[in-house]
């Protein structure tokens, strides 16, 4: 049994695979498996993880394949089953899976994910000989759609940005600064 | 066969004796062949301008790592509509997302509190209580397992 009869998934595949290193493990392709399944487990218990960058663009798409198998087959499939066994190695989020978040989006179309990215973000590795060692680190917020957390985009700002404006900017702020005083 | 011969050759001049002259610039003077590698180089070194003076280190350094090397300027900066903080266009504000994180660790907090290896399962939707709101309609929650948070949702946000 193959995947080769499901629609396209609706997220950005195709980019150059990498090789993502864990410890334990030399970095193989075994080694760049067994990073995503970890990152594809928490994101189906947690919802919504922080990830870095480019982890989160890599694990993206095989989350996105997992639900929509669940969705297009079902529980009672050979593949599904098989597959669900494999990227959930914990029994009780393979029921989440199938009593939670595929319900969810029976009738809608894939991307069931969304994937945001925060400025990059510089923090304090260590502190060696009086000198500071910082690491600069991206950012990607992975989730699952439908989830019961507050939205990452609030209404009020994808409103706010429909114009580019840089004039409309300024005046909103100042009007906004002068409303707060 | 004299005949055939002229009639190979064609149009050319009679086979006679005559006086030829070949012009001085016409003759193809021999190529420069060098018998060695350090041959050729000692004789293109003459040719080929080269550094008089050596290049001092603080320049060979500040044309590797100037300040234009290492910093690059951010030209993608864009205001948030909501609360004026500065981020690169392609990410989403920060000082926003900031509450949402504070609020959805105080949801995940309630919502991991169960334990796989006896058996519990998160086989529920989740619906979000804060403190002070009250369920108007029961089909709201209808079979959802209902997170209490000891905070108001004016206090998170």
């Amino acid at each position: 049994m193959s995947s080769a009869t499901l629609p396209r998934i609706g997220v950005t595949i195709g980019h150059v695979a990498q090789k993502l290193k864990t410890g334990g493990i030399e970095p193989s392709r075994r080694a760049r498996l067994e990073v995503l399944r970890r990152i594809v487990t928490r994101c189906v218990r947690e919802e919504r993880v922080e990830l870095k960058w480019n982890r989160a663009v890599e694990a993206r798409p095989y989350l996105e394949r997992l639900i929509q198998l669940g969705v297009e087959r079902g529980p009672l499939d050979e593949y599904t089953a098989e597959m669900m066994e494999w990227w959930l190695p914990e029994r009780d989020l393979i029921v989440k899976m199938h009593e939670v978040i595929v319900p969810r989006f029976a009738e809608i179309q894939s991307p069931y994910t969304s994937l945001y990215r925060l400025p990059p973000k510089r923090l304090q590795q260590f502190i060696q000989n009086k000198r500071e060692f910082w690491k600069r680190y991206d950012i990607g917020i992975l989730e699952i759609d439908k989830n019961p957390f507050p939205p990452v985009l609030s209404e009020n700002s994808a409103k706010n940005e429909e114009s580019p404006n840089l004039l409309n900017l300024l005046l909103t702020d100042a009007l906004k600064n002068n409303l707060e005083k | 066969m004299l005949e055939k011969l002229l009639w190979i050759l064609g149009r050319r001049p009679p086979l006679d004796f005559a006086l030829a002259t070949v012009p001085q610039a016409a003759v193809a003077r021999p190529r420069i062949t060098y018998e060695s590698v350090k041959e050729m180089i000692e004789d293109f070194s003459v040719v080929l301008g080269v550094p008089k003076y050596r290049t001092s280190k603080p320049k060979k350094v500040t044309r590797k790592f100037s300040f234009s090397r290492l910093l690059q300027p951010i030209d993608n900066l864009v205001t948030c509509p909501s609360c004026s903080n500065i981020h690169p266009s392609d990410s989403i504000c920060d000082k926003c997302y900031e509450k949402v994180r504070s609020v959805t660790n105080e949801i995940k907090k309630k919502m991991m509190e169960y334990n796989p290896y006896v058996g519990d399962k998160q086989d529920k939707e989740i619906f979000v209580k804060f403190k002070g709101e009250e369920i108007e309609k029961d089909e709201v929650v209808n079979g959802k397992r209902v997170i209490e948070l000891e905070k108001r949702a004016t206090e998170l946000v």
